[in-house]
């Protein structure tokens, strides 16, 4: 127990304090600029001072990622039952579906822009654009990966289509469909960034656009750490969901 | 067993009988020649029976277990049990897989009880049948457990107690043990029996043990290599109930010898 303890949290602090301390040192000898690089110090006075915007800039990208993130869990989903149920379908639109990924996202972003204009509409297409397929992908896998066992099983019971798919496939693909969610929410920060870089007009990506054009390194950083706790506390939510949904899936619990 | 007065056995003798007559699988093979799994066997069982396959891996023994019970059809030939043609599954079928299959995301009753769900099988007395089982394979403390926390030879004892759940008058096991180390083994051996002597039913066990398949069944048929065909069929007539102490005598070593013939691994 202690020793979980100073693994999981003493070495970790002790590595970031490291790290903060020899960048610290790193601007001070090399006397860098603070638009190059700003000393840890600043950017947290900045975070300090800024915070009120940073906050609100914070929770518009936040909604943003959540709906992009929700949009391509009820799309996906059904969309992979749909390509693994039928053969068709799945000959039909799975070559589309690669095809759409070798799109870079970046790339698509100024057309979506056109599209949806520059509120929040636009930042969930590039949300959903680029975190859906995992979401397509893992579901499928897991929907196709039911062991051969429990269906023979179901079989024998005579259980219905929809009594072996709401019964035995589904859940034994919650696991596929979790790691797929996980992959789903980072990509979905990553969509509302983009999005809020190419047209935004608010949440932290525009910040930080805007903080950049005036040359204020400060706010820029303290935006970027805004944006990667938002990131992680968006992660851990999706992880602590599994861990309430699946309790019997013991992958990391062991 | 005057204990079990209310599983005295099916009322109906032919309940839980069957016959096979002259039963082929053709697996048809994309691009390749036909694969001839079974080539021609007829065996019957009798209500209450233990009856092991015992062969080779790979010979088509599981592919007969699954055409009794109704998973695969077979080419031809006809299959009766319980009085009536198999055409496809059927409800008064127990199976147990060679791996436990439950369903990680239910607590081990409610595996159990699963078969009873889809089933649609309002049973005034499932708890009293489901706690019996449990009783029975000593996992009565682990009925809310998740799957993941039992032993294998948990997990296949509470698999053993999903197929009977429903009161099945035909359980078919395909290499159920085979996965277990021989201790725990020789330990499900016996509890299979003692489920077999309370509950009634007819059991198909398919192995590739030798003392197994002896030690369990009242008859062993001795598969050759695929296409199967049944080479030698051995009658045990070992008491009931068996004594572990059984597989150690001189007649019990007969007919391991008899049965290693029949397979060719003894010539």
């Amino acid at each position: 127990m202690n020793g979980d303890i100073i693994k999981k949290i003493i070495y970790p602090t002790v590595g970031f304090i490291i790290t903060i301390f020899l960048w610290d040192r790193y601007v001070v000898i090399f006397d860098l600029s603070e638009v190059v690089l700003p000393r840890p110090g600043i950017i947290f006075e900045s975070i300090l001072s800024e915070y009120p915007a940073l906050l609100s800039e914070g929770f518009e990208t936040l909604l943003a990622c959540v709906y992009g993130f929700i949009l391509s869990i009820v799309i996906g989903i059904p969309m992979a039952v749909l390509m693994t149920d039928s053969k068709p379908l799945n000959l039909m639109f799975y070559p589309l579906l690669i095809a759409t990924q070798s799109v870079p996202k970046v790339a698509i972003a100024p057309i979506l822009l056109v599209w949806f204009g520059t509120g929040i509409e636009s930042k969930l297409a590039i949300a959903f654009f680029i975190s859906f397929f995992p979401m397509i992908v893992d579901t499928a896998t897991g929907l196709r990966s039911t062991p051969k066992e429990l269906l023979e099983l179901a079989r024998s019971l005579k259980c219905s289509y929809f009594q072996i798919f709401v019964k035995i496939r589904f859940p034994s693909a919650l696991p596929h469909i979790f790691s797929g969610a996980k992959v789903a929410i980072t990509l979905a920060v990553i969509g509302v960034v983009i999005g809020e870089f190419v047209g935004g007009s608010d949440g932290l990506g525009s910040l930080l656009m805007v903080a950049n054009s005036q040359i204020n390194a400060p706010l820029a950083w303290a935006a970027l750490v805004f944006l990667s706790f938002l990131g992680i506390f968006l992660y851990v939510l999706v992880v602590l969901a599994e861990n309430l949904l699946i309790p019997w899936n013991n992958t990391y619990s062991k | 067993m005057s204990a079990a007065s209310s599983h005295t056995g099916p009322e109906d003798p032919g309940l839980g009988s069957g016959t096979l007559q002259n039963v082929k699988k053709v697996f048809g093979m994309e691009g390749a020649s036909d694969l001839v799994a079974v080539k021609d066997i007829s065996f019957s069982f009798s209500s209450g029976e233990v009856i092991s396959l015992l062969g080779p891996s790979g010979c088509g023994k599981t592919t007969v277990l699954k055409m009794i019970g109704g998973l695969i059809e077979a080419t031809s030939g006809e299959i009766t049990v319980s009085n009536s043609l198999v055409r496809g599954p059927y409800e008064n079928v127990g199976m147990v897989f060679q791996t436990p299959t439950l369903m990680p995301w239910r607590s081990v009753i409610s595996n159990i009880k699963f078969p009873l769900e889809v089933l649609g099988k309002q049973l005034t007395d499932i708890d009293d049948k489901a706690i019996s089982l449990l009783k029975l394979t000593n996992l009565t403390e682990f009925k809310n457990a998740w799957p993941h926390e039992l032993s294998g030879g948990m997990q296949q004892r509470a698999a053993l107690c999903r197929a009977l759940i429903h009161s099945p008058e035909i359980l078919l096991m395909d290499e159920p043990f085979g996965a277990l180390d021989e201790l725990t083994r020789m330990e499900m051996n016996d509890l299979l029996l003692k489920v077999n002597y309370q509950e009634k039913n007819t059991v198909i066990f398919v192995t590739h043990s030798i003392s197994e398949a002896i030690y369990l069944s009242d008859k062993v048929h001795v598969f050759s290599k695929r296409p199967a065909e049944i080479r030698k069929t051995i009658n045990i007539n070992l008491p009931h109930p068996r004594n572990p102490t059984d597989r150690y005598t001189d007649y019990f070593k007969q007919l391991e010898l008899d049965a290693g013939e029949a397979l060719g691994v003894i010539r």
